[in-house]
């Protein structure tokens, strides 16, 4: 098994995590419906908890979006270019986003500390919902993402080296 | 540097982004911040300290992923094949049958999935082939598929009604019900389109030879159950004012997930298909939302540039007609639709382009079908053409130009509803002017 398998496996987990928090999104909104109409005592934090089950299937859903190719890109310009000139542009393009994510993963994570150090929720009512425990999840997230950019650019190396042998 | 160079440079960067073929969200995010850095100095990266987390943990965002997830559900469930094999009985004989099956079946299953995208392969999967062995040309059938697929736009529940609710601040639950009566009427006019070119040209639908007796019509009809409870469930209690879009979108998807375990059931679904119906929801969904935290940062940094200022500024010296300066401003949205995604476009336009709508005294909900109208187009014209693409993918042997080539009927019929539309804002407004405030 190379690495960029085990790279997809390991990055099964957080996918299935974010599965996970979309059904957890559906019953928590539908559980809040149910106690609004039949119990007259609608759920404490559906409303919280439902945007923070957000971020949770959009940060840990985004690398595996990007290694399948789920991120919607423009190929009209691209697929006319000389097979010579797609690794270069998959480099340089490859490294801009590992800046881009590496400054995503690093402001996220700065304000997840700071919302830990504070114990940042929501509001008074909420107090039991963890703020900071999302906002580490979208640093997170963006982590992994930063990992695939690196990956691919990696491979866009790797296909230039072997291309300039043959 | 100048601050209308740094707009343009910034604009450039996003162009040759999307061109080089990155993601239009990432594209977008990197500009944005490039734009943002040239004009705030380096200090301006902190804007990332609490953007992307503030733009997916808006509240009214959540609708979209339950609208997906409630699609996908429907989808894997069977819901859809069962739409098509329900919709191609009770169509009948009349010339072009299966192709105004298609219509009538992606018209009943948009009723129950919120994305086109998903509709259109969904839709194409099981009709495509059955046109093929009826003897239609392939270019003749993908570009039924391919606009059949956008009645998921217009007809209720609306994923991209929904979004444009959310970046105006328009009501969603109005803007989902206005969208029912425009579908319909596209879903006529397609039809009468598939009827009209059969006449003309009857080798492009081959030898449709297959009969069914009344008998089998009206067996065929429980088949259309499930596609009506969920409209029923979804839009009646919107409508109603009982649900919330995204309660209507919760109990929707848990309404799907009902006929999911039926299928299982029935052994007209997987563990498998199920399991990968909700990765491609999460795959969707973050798609979506990473193109908000995109555009988010893009529009920061042409707001902060202040183009939007500038461009009121302009119009209001222009002295235009509120007509001249609509048709101008629906101009401006085919250029767009060759180069962005329909959310993108949504996203980057509306902010400046909503307000001059609404000073100019037109309504903002039938705005709104107009706007979903006009990025329709774009997702059937080239280079961007999403729903081509989603139908070259289904049909391997057609090339791209020939895909596009089949879509001409079609995208004149699209062009004639939407013109129908503008001069008759009454057949948007008619229902959603009943709903209860």
């Amino acid at each position: 098994m190379n690495e960029q398998s085990i790279w997809h496996r390991i990055l099964r987990l957080p996918l299935y995590l974010a599965v996970a928090a979309l059904i957890m999104m559906m019953l928590l909104t539908c559980a809040d419906v149910v106690g609004r109409y039949l119990l007259n005592q609608p759920v404490m934090g559906a409303f919280q908890g439902t945007q923070y089950l957000q971020a949770t299937i959009v940060f840990l859903g985004a690398a595996w979006t990007q290694v399948k190719g789920g991120h919607v890109k423009v190929e009209v310009l691209y697929s006319r270019l000389p097979a010579s000139a797609k690794p270069w542009i998959d480099l340089v393009m490859a490294f801009l986003l590992i800046a881009f994510g590496v400054v995503l993963t690093w402001k996220t994570g700065q304000q997840a500390l700071y919302a830990y150090g504070i114990k940042e929720f929501p509001d008074i009512t909420t107090k039991f919902i963890p703020v900071w425990l999302f906002r580490f999840i979208v640093s997170f997230g963006s982590l992994m993402l930063t990992i695939e950019f690196i990956m691919e650019f990696v491979d866009s190396l790797k296909s230039l080296i072997l291309g300039r042998k043959q | 540097m100048d601050t209308a160079v740094i707009v343009i440079l910034g604009c450039v960067l996003l162009l040759v982004l999307l061109l080089c073929k990155v993601p239009v969200a990432f594209s977008m995010g990197i500009a944005g911040l490039v734009g943002i850095i040239m004009l705030q100095g380096f200090s301006g990266i902190s804007i990332l300290l609490s953007e992307p987390f503030d733009k997916v943990t808006i509240f009214s965002l959540s609708v979209i992923g339950m609208f997906v997830l409630m699609g996908q559900l429907a989808f894997v469930s069977g819901v859809s094949s069962d739409a098509y094999d329900a919709s191609r009985k009770l169509v009948g004989r009349v010339p072009g049958a299966l192709g105004i099956a298609t219509i009538v079946a992606c018209a009943s299953f948009g009723a129950a999935c919120g994305s086109s995208m998903a509709e259109t392969a969904a839709m194409g999967k099981v009709s495509i082939p059955e046109m093929r062995k009826a003897g239609y040309d392939k270019k003749f059938a993908s570009g039924i598929v391919a606009s059949a697929g956008l009645l998921a736009w217009l007809i209720p529940p609306s994923v991209e009604l929904a979004i444009f609710g959310i970046i105006t601040e328009q009501s969603i639950g109005k803007l989902l019900v206005a969208g029912f009566i425009p579908g319909i009427l596209t879903a006529v006019v397609l039809s009468s389109v598939i009827i009209l070119v059969t006449k003309i040209k009857p080798e492009l639908v081959g030898r449709e030879t297959a009969q069914y007796t009344l008998r089998e019509r009206l067996s065929a009809l429980p088949k259309l159950v499930p596609v009506i409870i969920l409209f029923i469930v979804v839009m009646g209690g919107i409508y109603a004012g009982i649900f919330t879009p995204t309660e209507a979108g919760a109990v929707g998807a848990l309404a799907a997930c009902v006929f999911v375990v039926i299928g299982l059931t029935k052994r007209q679904t997987t563990w498998k298909a199920i399991t990968g119906g909700m990765i491609e929801t999460v795959e969707m969904i973050t798609m979506m939302f990473m193109i908000f935290v995109g555009a988010g940062l893009f529009s920061f940094f042409i707001a902060y540039a202040g183009l939007p200022q500038l461009i009121e500024g302009i119009i209001v010296a222009s002295n235009m007609s509120p007509a001249m300066l609509l048709f101008f401003i629906c101009l401006l949205y085919i250029p767009l639709g060759m180069f962005l995604e329909p959310m993108s476009i949504q996203l980057l336009t509306l902010p400046i382009v909503f307000p001059i709508i609404i000073g100019l005294g037109f309504d903002g909900i039938w705005f709104g079908i107009i706007i979903c109208k006009l990025i329709e187009l774009s997702m059937l014209t080239p280079p961007v053409g999403l729903h081509i693409y989603v139908v070259k993918s289904i049909v391997p042997d057609m090339s791209l130009e020939e895909a596009f080539s089949g879509i001409t009927p079609f995208l004149l019929a699209e062009i004639g509803t939407l013109l129908i539309l503008i001069l008759f804002p009454q057949i948007s407004l008619w229902l959603p002017g009943l709903m209860m405030e």
